[in-house]
């Protein structure tokens, strides 16, 4: 590889000649009727990425040129985002990169021409169930149904805002020209990109909005995040791989900023409580566990454990 | 298969045992309003049980204040 002129991919999209209003202004290589977006950058940037700062880090600014110039791409022309961090060696290796993936790549752009990819992410945030009720005063009854009141209340509002969200998934889905489902990490119920079309972007909006009352309404143990948004747009409409996308995000205008519930935090007491109840299923189950275990310090085995356990829930049969 | 502990890999032995065992009351606790489902406890039991818990609950909160009181090069973290 020479050194010196690499250059920075950010996306494929109609070969027009025309200006994006982003600096640095990035260029088109155009072959046929597909370009791609280059801009020339030095080597020299890449050797610092040492540092995984999420905000100021060099990893993070070269993320956000990135989806400037796939944003002001998209005002004008539809694009279909590369892979964040794509470097070619020069024009010669962007006109191959075109070359190779000319079909699909046109079919894609044919395909996401006239539609915005919406993403769309609920976040479910439970209050603590082990916040307990003032035991001063109560009999040892009192407390106990007061728990199980409180555990099954807990578990319906789940119930209704699981129920809430597929229906908001499924409703749509029926709206979206494509969809494509994204990774759920714990507490999230909702995580998935919509391909819609512009005219009917409107309904969907409509449809989020309304799905948002419902969530809203499902409970006051469903507070309103305080910042940050849920509806997030991908600035462009790519589609599946092998066009990586970039997952920019961005606000979407006009959608109240505090639309759909809630805030999650995957640590603290919800962590616990997800072993909790993880536990008390195989408690309620019950569970086989065999193992040799050989306890070691300073590196010396000290004691082992040849383990035969039988982890069962007592139901207890009456008389 | 044998797997090998260190047991002098981590600080905080306190706290961690704690949060163990405040698991282990959770699904204590958790079985217990199983069993008041089932209705298979005597209302004396489900007397005992919730008075058990709540006494659980208070030990559990001087243990933790005790350790918090700890200065933090003894604490977790």
């Amino acid at each position: 590889m020479t050194t010196g002129n690499w250059l920075c991919a950010y996306a494929i999209t109609r070969n027009r000649p025309s200006t994006w209003d982003v600096e640095p202004a990035p260029r088109l290589i155009g072959y046929r009727d597909l370009g791609v977006v280059v801009s020339e950058v030095a080597p020299a940037r890449f050797d610092r990425i040492d540092t995984l700062d999420p905000v100021d880090g060099t990893l993070a600014e070269l993320a956000r040129e990135h989806d400037a110039v796939v944003r002001a791409v998209f005002r004008s022309e539809p694009v279909l985002p590369l892979r964040f961090g794509t470097v070619l060696d020069g024009e010669d290796a962007a006109r191959r990169l075109l070359v190779a993936g000319y079909d699909q790549a046109r079919d894609c752009l044919d395909e996401v021409a006239g539609h915005r990819e919406w993403g769309i992410r609920i976040r479910h945030a439970e209050p603590a169930a082990t916040t307990r009720p003032d035991a001063a005063g109560l009999t040892g009854t009192q407390y106990l149904v007061r728990r199980r009141e409180r555990l099954k209340a807990i578990q319906r509002a789940r119930e209704d805002v699981i129920g809430a969200a597929n229906r908001l998934e499924e409703a749509l889905r029926r709206q979206a020209a494509d969809t494509v489902g994204r990774a759920r990490p714990h507490g999230v119920l909702v995580n998935t990109a919509y391909l819609v079309e512009t005219s009917r972007e409107a309904e969907f909006h409509a449809e989020v909005e309304w799905f948002a009352r419902e969530l809203r309404a499902a409970g006051p143990r469903w507070r309103p995040r305080a910042r940050g948004r849920r509806i997030r747009s991908r600035t462009s409409s790519s589609a599946r791989p092998p066009m990586p996308d970039t997952q920019a995000v961005t606000g979407v205008p006009g959608l109240s900023d505090d639309l759909l519930a809630e805030v999650f935090t995957p640590t603290g007491t919800n962590a616990a409580e997800a072993v909790v109840d993880l536990l008390d299923r195989v408690v309620h189950r019950g569970a086989v566990v065999t193992g040799d275990v050989v306890i070691s310090l300073a590196g010396i085995d000290l004691v082992r454990l040849d383990l035969r356990l039988l982890l069962l829930g007592i139901e207890g049969t009456p008389g | 298969m044998t797997e090998r502990i260190a047991a002098d890999a981590g600080r905080g032995l306190g706290h961690l045992v704690v949060t163990v065992l405040d698991i282990l009351k959770e699904v204590l606790e958790r079985q217990a309003l199983r069993r008041l489902d089932a209705g298979t406890l005597t209302p004396d039991q489900v007397e005992a049980l919730g008075q058990a818990l709540i006494a659980l609950e208070l030990r559990f909160a001087e243990i933790r204040a005790a350790l918090d009181d700890i200065p933090a090069t003894k604490g977790p973290r």
